[in-house]
């Protein structure tokens, strides 16, 4: 990062920040200054706009998996996923149990890599290389020159990971096999055990993600516990029917949870076909991202997170051993429901230790290798609304069809989305405490952005937008002055 | 892969028309007995590093935008090979990994990596579609032999 000042004008600086940051998609944030020079707010902007809602319309109802995976490269298995389970409604069918559980197979792979790549290449260099590191070495070159071993586990990782998807479906990206009604093939027996001859490898690399983060959190990360959006809000997200931790609407799912901080439940047992009645969306003028809100409480009350740290606040257990343990660490550290979003990162390892447990469960079952996956059905229903938790949260998809099948109308709630108001906080709470009068310090920039990628956010899904992510941060005085700029394209 | 095999890599999304060029190519490729070893991508993702570090010659194929995008238009015989260096500089991380950046992050985790060109077939169209256009369809034929050639110099 090189600064670039005008001496002359030392309140209107422009400042440019280079390279990319990491997270997906294209932002900017802007911290607005109050009348005495404290920060009053920070507004986290997306920019960018795609209109995947929009062009579905007209389509067959059978090619939304299809054409929704393509909003985002990173986690298309979660639209795939969603689009498919609102087919099953559409066509008003339930689906074979094999197919069911190879869906939720493919869904475990895909919260791995996910949480794989937030956590190894995305956010480590943050935590191990120092937030007061050099930009241009704060990212996976850092991180494999101060710790290759790292940096080879999170590729590994996330390639198991791409690997069942691969596996299941016949390719790591867009793979186009979760179909309304089931799945379009079975899983052979070969493959099975082909699957299951990484998973020791993956318990490893999950094993010294989770020893290394708690290491951290214990000896140099207790600021950012309290910093990086620490405050009470409500959460949300699925459960299955005995309080477990949940990730796939089917048999098992007891449907949508919100909690509270102090762990009140505020709704259980929420179907996702009523989501309009206790969700709704708010617009602001200044970014493409909504800000979805629980209905019944408001736009700021009913403000909600979700995501792995979510589900980890909403499940009573997670339900397998290893990762139950950590859980009650977690809890340990943090309280029943935790508060801090720094804490997202330790719920992702957490949370790609069950799924590998869940996963090693799923194999055992001789009914993953049955052949009937697909019931087959013509249009019986006309309105539908399908959810799925992706590897960043809560995903619903909600389509209207005419009787041929056609798409009339498409509705797709976002997991980043539903984060929006979160990331608002946490950015403001940064803010406020790193901004050193009206200057944009390189430490409070980069915190910003970590508190950003605490959320993963995935703003090609959020805005059904593409790209990379090139950040931009302003400060603006009370009266709406530009007092400093700087940019990473 | 075998260790030492001349590794291709074709990039490219077969539905939106020209833009599966690399696609095509490389499925072209596979289907032959010529000994390479063939991966098809709609993105490069890091994985691919540990797979570029145990070939003896990589090969990216992928289409080029040939309108005002980028370089002036050019004849569908005008794909070439293109000798390609590791480039570590900026932030891999995302989406947005590129041949140069691939091989860096292949040679920073495992170790000095293979020599690597490009081959860019020339495109015009981008829109929704599982059809190259005339012009592509013809770059994509005449780039088969110089891809056949490659493998035979690093078999």
């Amino acid at each position: 990062m090189d600064p670039a000042t005008d001496a002359n004008q030392p309140t209107r600086r422009t400042i440019t920040i280079d390279p990319v940051t990491r997270i997906e998609g294209h932002a900017k944030i802007s911290i607005h200054l109050d009348a005495a020079g404290a920060v009053d707010t920070a507004r986290f902007h997306v920019t960018e706009y795609r209109g995947f809602e929009k062009f579905c319309e007209g389509r067959p109802f059978t090619e939304m998996a299809g054409i929704t995976a393509r909003i985002c490269g990173i986690c298309p298995v979660s639209h795939l996923l969603a689009a498919a389970a609102t087919g099953d409604k559409i066509l008003a069918v339930q689906i074979p149990p094999a197919a069911e559980k190879l869906r939720r197979l493919m869904n475990l792979a895909q919260i791995t890599q996910s949480h794989a790549l937030s956590f190894f290449h995305l956010s480590s260099p943050d935590f191990l290389l120092g937030w007061d590191s050099d930009p241009e070495k704060r990212n996976i070159f850092g991180l494999i020159a101060a710790n290759p071993e790292l940096a080879r586990s999170g590729i590994r990782l996330r390639q198991f990971g791409q690997g069942v998807i691969e596996a299941l479906g016949g390719r790591k990206i867009h793979a186009a096999w979760a179909v309304p009604g089931g799945v379009r093939s079975p899983l052979s027996p070969e493959t099975r055990d082909q699957i299951r001859q990484g998973l020791p490898e993956a318990f490893a690399i999950a094993e010294q993600g989770l020893t290394l983060f708690k290491h951290l959190l214990d000896h140099q990360l207790g600021e950012e516990l309290e910093v990086f959006g620490q405050f009470p809000s409500l959460f949300m997200g699925l459960v299955s029917r005995d309080g477990t931790w949940e990730h796939s609407s089917g048999r098992n799912c007891g449907g949508i949870r919100v909690m509270a901080s102090d762990g009140a439940l505020v709704a259980d047992g929420l179907k996702e076909d009523d989501y309009a009645s206790f969700l709704a969306e708010a617009v602001e003028p200044w970014s493409y991202l909504k800000f979805p809100y629980i209905k019944a409480l408001g736009p700021e009350a009913g403000s909600y997170r979700v995501g792995p740290l979510a589900r980890l606040n909403l499940c009573e257990r997670i339900g397998t051993e290893r990762a139950d343990r950590e859980l009650l660490e977690l809890r340990q550290r943090g309280g029943r429901v935790v508060t801090a979003s720094f804490l997202y990162h330790l719920a992702r390892l957490i949370e790609i230790l069950a799924c590998l447990e869940q996963m090693e469960q799923l194999l055992d079952d001789p009914e993953l290798t049955a052949t009937h996956v697909r019931a087959r059905a013509s249009v019986n229903c006309h309105e539908a609304v399908g959810v799925s938790e992706a590897p960043r949260g809560t995903l619903l998809h909600h389509y209207r069809v005419d009787a041929n099948g056609l798409i009339e109308r498409v509705n797709l709630i976002i997991a980043t989305g539903q984060n929006n108001g979160a990331m608002n906080r946490t950015i403001t709470q940064i803010a406020r405490h790193y901004l050193d009068g009206q200057h944009l310090s390189e430490a409070l920039l980069n915190r910003v952005e970590a508190g950003i990628r605490c959320f993963d956010p995935c703003l090609s899904c959020s805005t059904h937008a593409a790209g990379q992510m090139p950040l931009q941060v302003q400060l603006f005085s009370a009266d709406g002055e530009l007092l400093q700029q700087r940019r990473r394209d | 892969m075998k260790r030492s095999q001349a590794l291709v890599i074709g990039i490219g999304n077969r539905l939106r028309s020209d833009d599966g060029a690399g696609i095509h190519v490389a499925e072209a490729i596979k289907a032959q007995p010529t000994g390479m070893h063939v991966v098809l991508c709609d993105q490069l993702t890091p994985e691919l590093a540990e797979c570029i570090s145990q070939a003896r010659a990589v090969l990216f194929v992928d289409a080029q935008m040939s309108e005002a995008d980028h370089a002036p238009a050019q004849s569908p015989s005008a794909a070439q090979l293109q000798p390609l260096e590791a480039l570590a500089s900026g932030d891999p991380g995302g989406h947005a990994l590129t041949p140069p950046r691939l091989l860096a992050l292949s040679a920073a985790l495992y170790g000095p990596c293979p020599p690597a060109w490009q081959l860019l077939i020339p495109g015009e169209q981008w829109h929704v579609g599982d059809q190259l256009s005339a012009r592509t369809a013809a770059a994509c034929s005449n780039a088969l032999p110089l891809v056949l050639a490659w493998g035979a110099r690093h078999a």
